[in-house]
């Protein structure tokens, strides 16, 4: 009893404070399987390049929404607005703590929305840069 | 009500009549207030407030059951035996009037007798086209379910040209009272007031009847209790037309459809407009707004089962005819454009609205498909 105490408080100390989910956890093992089957060259998820993705402005997607930014605020802790004028709250997940558990939402709105920033579908290793970048926030 | 004074007597002026009782009195001015009430919120008041319309009717509808209970066990002057009378008295009245001696009446003269009689039976009218529009226009009221909202809409034209026909009425009333006045030598509005008129030595007093006040409550109470009977078995109807139960998070349209905007009620659009949308979801008004198949078929079944034509509101009735340049635009139907006219277009961009699309920032029911009056505010930011 008193090792598994020990065990636990040992534990909370370890547990970064805004922990991943189970469902957030797996989510990034997928992307990370993806992107070494699309490229042999990945290694790891870097939060430095999901910032870069996160906000740049991209081209190829449609004129009126260039960037994540666009929509979502300037920063992952601010909140957006959708087209439609719906807020959208922020990405970063120690505003927003149910962020990334739902992993079809996840894809509907990747699906979706690099479409419409970069034209074309996000790349495994684009979607897990961002993920670790905004799990981060 | 005091009972010795309902009936025709003699007053402590000897040349003093009281003709119309206290009963009576009241009814009529009462029932003019409410009219008055009634028509200010029918023709200008904001269209939030037709409960005020409602409940100003409710109150008319409880004057004339008096009125007509009152009409048969009432004292004389109110009674309709004694003030319908048959055309040809009317027409020897109007030969009096015209040759500017006018025959002497207790109560109502023949003419205007009839004149009673048309504004009961207009009012009545009036009232229960107001309550199957109400039904089947707004899915509200007694009749709520049990009317289409095409028999709603005809009554609610009914209701509106029986208005116009009781404001050719009134004012014919009126100038029939003024003109008896005149001839007469006879303040009647004040006799309405306080019940008497003269009595001159050439007159002579009527036989009339002593009023059966306890007849009246009886019947008035009977006919209450059968409303309330009526009211509670109506109440129970389970299914009320238009009213199929809709809930978007239940159904999970929300979360599928409700994430860059509100859950637009799938009864705004007919089905052909929502094949066109979920078929080009990729494209959704300039946006891609694709959902993983089984979604999509979920959606597509959930709109089409809920589209326009399965709905019987009035909302659900007017957008089934769509903008022929843009069919998917529920903004740019006909009747959306003419509901909305006189709102001006900058009003919009408002913070609090954003933009035309944006239902729910002035319809407060808008995500159950109902957008009744009584649910519109406009938000904060006063729209001109």
């Amino acid at each position: 009893m008193k090792a598994f105490i020990v065990w636990m408080v040992g534990l909370a100390t370890v547990v970064p404070q805004h922990a991943w989910s189970g469902e957030q956890a797996s989510l990034l093992e997928k992307y990370a399987r993806q992107a070494r089957q699309e490229s042999p060259d990945f290694t790891v998820f870097q939060p430095q390049r999901g910032e870069l993705f996160f906000t740049s402005r991209h081209s190829g997607g449609k004129p009126d929404t260039p960037a994540c930014t666009t929509c979502h605020g300037a920063t992952p802790t601010s909140s957006g607005m959708t087209r439609a004028n719906k807020p959208i709250e922020p990405m970063a997940i120690s505003k927003t703590p149910s962020r990334f558990a739902d992993p079809d939402k996840v894809e509907k709105w990747f699906g979706r929305n690099c479409d419409s920033v970069l034209g074309r579908p996000c790349t495994a290793q684009e979607k897990g840069d961002v993920l670790v970048y905004l799990l981060k926030q | 009500m005091s009972l010795s004074h309902t009936s025709v007597s003699r007053q402590a002026s000897a040349q003093e009549l009281l003709i119309w009782d206290k009963g009576t009195r009241i009814f009529h001015w009462m029932l003019v207030l409410l009219v008055v009430g009634d028509a200010l919120t029918g023709w200008m008041a904001p269209k939030w407030m037709l409960n005020w319309h409602v409940a100003f009717g409710a109150g008319i509808g409880m004057l004339l059951i008096w009125r007509i209970v009152w009409g048969v066990y009432g004292p004389g002057p109110s009674r309709f035996e004694n003030f319908i009378r048959s055309p040809a008295a009317v027409l020897g009245h109007l030969r009096s009037v015209a040759s500017g001696h006018p025959r002497w009446h207790a109560g109502h003269n023949p003419a205007g007798g009839w004149m009673i009689v048309a504004l009961l039976i207009t009012l009545t009218l009036i009232l229960i086209t107001g309550l199957i529009a109400l039904a089947g226009e707004e899915k509200q009221g007694i009749l709520a379910g049990w009317i289409s909202y095409g028999v709603g809409h005809l009554c609610k034209e009914i209701h509106e040209g029986l208005v116009t026909l009781l404001f050719v009425l009134i004012p014919t009333h009126i100038a029939g009272v003024i003109l008896e006045s005149l001839l007469e030598r006879e303040n009647l509005i004040r006799s309405m007031i306080t019940g008497k008129k003269r009595l001159t030595a050439i007159q002579t007093l009527p036989e009339l009847q002593q009023a059966k006040p306890v007849h009246a409550l009886i019947w008035n109470s009977g006919i209450a209790l059968l409303l309330w009977v009526g009211y509670l078995g109506l109440g129970e109807h389970p299914a009320p037309l238009g009213h199929a139960p809709w809930s978007a998070s239940a159904a999970g349209y929300a979360k599928a459809c409700g994430e860059c905007h509100w859950s637009f009620h799938p009864s705004l659009l007919p089905e052909s407009s929502w094949q066109t949308m979920i078929s080009t979801l990729d494209n959704h008004f300039g946006e891609n707004a694709s959902l993983s198949e089984d979604v999509r078929r979920q959606m597509d079944d959930l709109l089409r089962t809920n589209a326009a034509h399965a709905w019987d509101t009035k909302a659900a009735n007017q957008l089934r005819r769509v903008s022929k340049e843009e069919p998917m635009r529920i903004t740019a139907a006909p009747y959306w454009l003419k509901k909305h006219r006189h709102i001006p277009a900058d009003s919009y961009a408002s913070k609090s609205i954003g933009s035309k699309s944006n239902c729910p920032a002035c319809h407060q029911d808008a995500e159950s498909g109902h957008f009744t009056p009584q649910a519109i505010r406009n938000p904060k930011e006063k729209i001109a």
